[in-house]
């Protein structure tokens, strides 16, 4: 390929799934970067699958290209792998640590969602872009499409602490990559004790919009919610922490002198509830509702100990509410240390001490949380965020 | 024209299938519509157990009978990989015949092949070997090689006609992955702007002979001058043999002035942008057939000095030097950097360094006794050692038998075996199944091609 057709400011943004209402942290990254450096001037193309649903990988979207909010979006048809179960197998003991053979690795990858028809554009039209943005890292679209045109790929790695960031098979995409952005301190002193990374990294942070304002009754009146609770959004599965969470409160509201309910958004089956612990899940809600949730909470909890970046502590903090974490993700722990406005637990006792302390002391509570609206404004305004990443694109590439 | 590959791909990090990349985006930009299948899934569009299967064969068939031109490249383990029952192998080969001979336009490009295993063999399985070769090959269309001397081999080995094998340019697909000038790279790269800068690059393989290279740089005469020797690559399969010869090259590198060893993943710019910063390359392989590496290199105009194994002195074109031992490839270095050759250079520190292992020891011997063979048995290799598939180093699968015994001795140990055995299955089951993964791990293939 050469650099004669590639045009100054046009660039793509490769991800998994891409739209309105496609849920995930990495997801809702690329699209506010793709909107930031659309209003910025740059010629965006959003290069990703037709699929929705994380969990099916249903080709639900139109494949093809669109126009979306003035970005070009090209989606491609997915293909699921059809051996689930050597998949399942070798997860199972990627997941438990073994030392899985190079074969193994990539059968293990490419039996889940994989999207040729995308590879196939990119190796025929990177050349026409100056750069090309890849997140997460743990898909198949960044692991098989990252390798096209190193010369011009910035990774936005979205980089977990978890057994699949070991494998030898992401090696040559965290070391081979033109840069890479990392959206913490914790996550790029992960990534430099797992890789030899390129010269080129940055820390450039992710992005929050403040919201205009918040409805915390109303959002109590919609849902017939009252008094205090903790709430959890995100994704409810064993990667996320869900099942931990619900064991913890069990424990916990067995010590409270009043137990607390938890309310929880989002994708997931909720499984089997312990009995002392009250669940109310209300689904997938819009990202205002969801705001309106973060400031009518007590307490917004983050059990998950694979975050790279963790914007629901950020929307929490902005909304108001403090954070208690699970300090298992060096991430959120960092993040609740430089802005003093979360506490972590190591496990269910300080998880229901930590709970005891915020439901007892208001001021506190109240004082924490306004340290933390702080520190999201201080630091992870989006013009910022997108300042760095321009800066990142048009210095690296 | 709607053609279809047959070939690796990626992500698969094999030569093959970055090669495969290129030649199918070079047919895209042609005009045709291109597909590939691929034996495991990949970023093809399509994939089918050929390899193993007779059924993947006749899914290939298929997809053939529905593409205007099939373009196989070929390597025994595309199509018979993990292959050893006879039966096995007959059907295997009955459906890949049927293939070849009903696929439409089939052309075969054949990255290797069985040359040494089948070369003078003339014992009635040699002769029928060497036959079923011959026929499986001559069905295609056209059966393609990338040097005269991968013909002759195949023409020994098999008994084809010469006339019935095509050469096909290696590097006629390969694409320029890296832009800008040779003071850019070697900026971009980290090297002195001035000096001369030999480049050993690929994967870390003894059969590389990359050690060659620096024993040979130690051998010229610079005076602290600005030559350099930059070894570059990762290692691909880690096996005590390729880790104890990294080992040796980072000592040999260690105790050479001007030598660097550059380990880490190359990526395919990166590699590029290596050989557009270089002024020569050295490739002093022990082993190979046919190099990619080369191809790249005369690609970028940039010269090489090469061994003359395999089909690299074919390859080798009027910018290329063809070097027979040790001392003619310290001459062509020093040749090119324009430097003399040190008197008794031998006793330099780079020889003292080395010290070797166990596996070491027996690697050098292994290559040596394999050089001493093609120079007095040409084509033949050392009888091999067969490969496990796992099994046989494990120990057999956990089977629940009923206890035996009589009278009431009998019956309680019987009755106490159904009372627990639902305890006990679940712990067998995943017994097995560990025992079981662990006798399909197979062993990884490695190519060549770059």
């Amino acid at each position: 390929m050469t650099n004669e057709h590639r045009a100054d400011r046009r660039v793509a943004l490769v991800c998994n799934r891409f739209g309105p209402d496609v849920a995930g942290g990495a997801e809702l990254v690329m699209a506010e970067l793709g909107q930031g450096l659309h209003g910025q001037g740059w010629e965006v193309d959003v290069i990703t699958s037709a699929a929705r649903d994380l969990y099916t990988w249903k080709n639900e979207l139109p494949e093809g290209t669109s126009v979306e909010r003035g970005l070009r979006v090209l989606r491609f048809r997915t293909v699921l792998g059809a051996d689930q179960k050597a998949r399942n197998r070798i997860g199972g003991l990627i997941g438990a640590g073994a030392d899985v053979p190079l074969a193994d690795q990539y059968r293990w990858m490419n039996a889940g969602v994989r999207v040729p028809g995308m590879h196939e554009y990119l190796v025929d039209h990177a050349s026409e872009y100056r750069a090309l943005l890849f997140a997460p890292y743990l898909f198949w679209t960044t692991f098989a499409c990252a390798e096209i045109a190193p010369e011009r790929t910035i990774l936005h790695p979205c980089l977990h602490d978890e057994p699949e960031a070991r494998l030898e098979i992401f090696r040559p995409m965290f070391e081979g990559s033109r840069g890479i952005l990392f959206q913490t301190g914790p996550e790029q002193d992960l990534g430099r004790s797992l890789f030899t990374l390129p010269a080129r990294t940055a820390l450039v942070g992710s992005g929050i919009h403040p919201p205009a304002g918040y409805d915390a009754e109303g959002f109590r009146r919609r849902h017939g919610i009252e008094g205090e609770f903790i709430l959890y959004a995100g994704r409810r599965e064993w990667g996320k922490g869900w099942p931990e969470l619900l064991r913890h409160l069990e424990f916990a509201n067995g010590h409270l002198p009043r137990p607390l309910p938890l309310v929880t958004c989002g994708v997931g089956d909720v499984g089997a509830v312990p009995r002392n612990v009250r669940v109310t899940d209300l689904g997938y809600l819009s990202d205002e509702e969801r705001s309106n949730a973060m400031a009518a909470a007590t307490v917004y909890v983050q059990p998950s100990a694979m975050e790279s970046f963790s914007r629901t502590v950020m929307e929490a903090w902005l909304a108001g509410t403090v954070v208690v974490a699970n300090a298992a993700s060096a991430v959120v722990a960092w993040h609740c240390e430089r802005s003093g406005a979360g506490l972590f637990y190591r496990d269910r006792y300080e998880f229901a001490e930590a709970l005891r302390l915020l439901a007892d002391r208001r001021e506190t509570r109240t004082a924490m949380a306004c340290r933390g609206r702080e520190y999201v404004l201080q630091n992870y305004r989006w013009p910022d965020v997108l300042g760095r990443v321009e800066r990142a694109i048009e210095e690296w590439t | 024209m709607r053609v279809l590959i047959v070939s690796p791909y990626p992500p698969d990090r094999c030569g093959i299938a970055s090669y495969t990349v290129q030649v199918a985006a070079t047919l895209r930009k042609q005009g045709h519509q291109v597909d590939v299948v691929s034996p495991q899934p990949s970023a093809a569009r399509y994939s089918a157990d050929y390899a193993r299967t007779t059924r993947g064969v006749l899914q290939v068939l298929s997809l053939s009978r529905r593409a205007d031109r099939t373009l196989v490249e070929f390597f025994p383990d595309l199509l018979f990989q993990m292959i050893q029952r006879k039966d096995q192998f007959i059907r295997q080969w009955l459906a890949v015949a049927l293939w070849f001979r009903l696929g439409r336009r089939v052309e075969l490009v054949v990255h290797e092949a069985p040359y040494r295993d089948l070369v003078g063999r003339t014992d009635p399985r040699g002769r029928i070997a060497r036959a079923m070769w011959r026929t499986l090959l001559s069905l295609p269309r056209t059966t393609y090689v990338h040097t005269d001397w991968e013909r002759r081999q195949l023409v020994a080995a098999t008994g084809m006609r010469p006339d019935d094998i095509t050469l096909l340019e290696h590097g006629e697909s390969f694409l320029v992955r890296a832009g800008g000038d040779r003071e850019r790279a070697r900026r971009e790269l980290g090297l002195s702007p001035t000096g001369y800068h030999f480049l050993s690059i690929g994967f870390l393989q003894p059969h590389k002979g990359f050690d060659r290279a620096i024993r040979a740089l130690a051998r010229l005469e610079t005076d602290g001058g600005d030559v350099h020797l930059h070894v570059v690559g990762s290692i691909r399969v880690h096996s005590p043999d390729v880790l104890s010869h990294v080992e040796l090259l980072r000592n040999l590198a260690g105790a050479t002035p001007g030598a660097a060893l550059h380990e880490g993943y190359v990526s395919d710019e990166l590699f590029d942008r290596w050989i557009v910063a270089c002024d020569a390359l050295v490739l002093p392989y022990r082993d190979i057939w046919s190099s990619g590496v080369l191809e790249r290199a005369k690609l970028y105009g940039r010269p090489a000095i090469v061994s003359d194994v395999g089909g690299l002195g074919d390859q080798a074109d009027a910018s290329t030097r063809v070097i027979h031992d040790d001392d003619e490839l310290s001459a062509a270095m020093a040749e090119l950097a324009g430097v003399p050759l040190a008197a008794g250079a031998l006793g330099h520190p780079a020889a003292a360094a080395e010290v070797l292992s166990y596996e070491d020891a027996m690697g050098v011997v292994t290559r040596r006794a394999a050089a001493l063979r093609q120079r007095y048995e040409p084509g033949t290799a050392a009888p091999e050692r067969r490969r496990s598939d796992g099994t046989r180093t494990l120990p057999p699968p956990v089977v629940l038998s009923a206890p035996d015994g009589r009278g009431l001795r009998g019956q309680v140990k019987r009755a106490i075996d159904k009372l627990t055995r639902w305890e006990l299955m679940p712990l067998v089951r995943q017994v097995n199944e560990i025992r079981e993964y662990l006798a399909r791990q197979e062993p990884g293939r490695e190519q060549e091609h770059r």
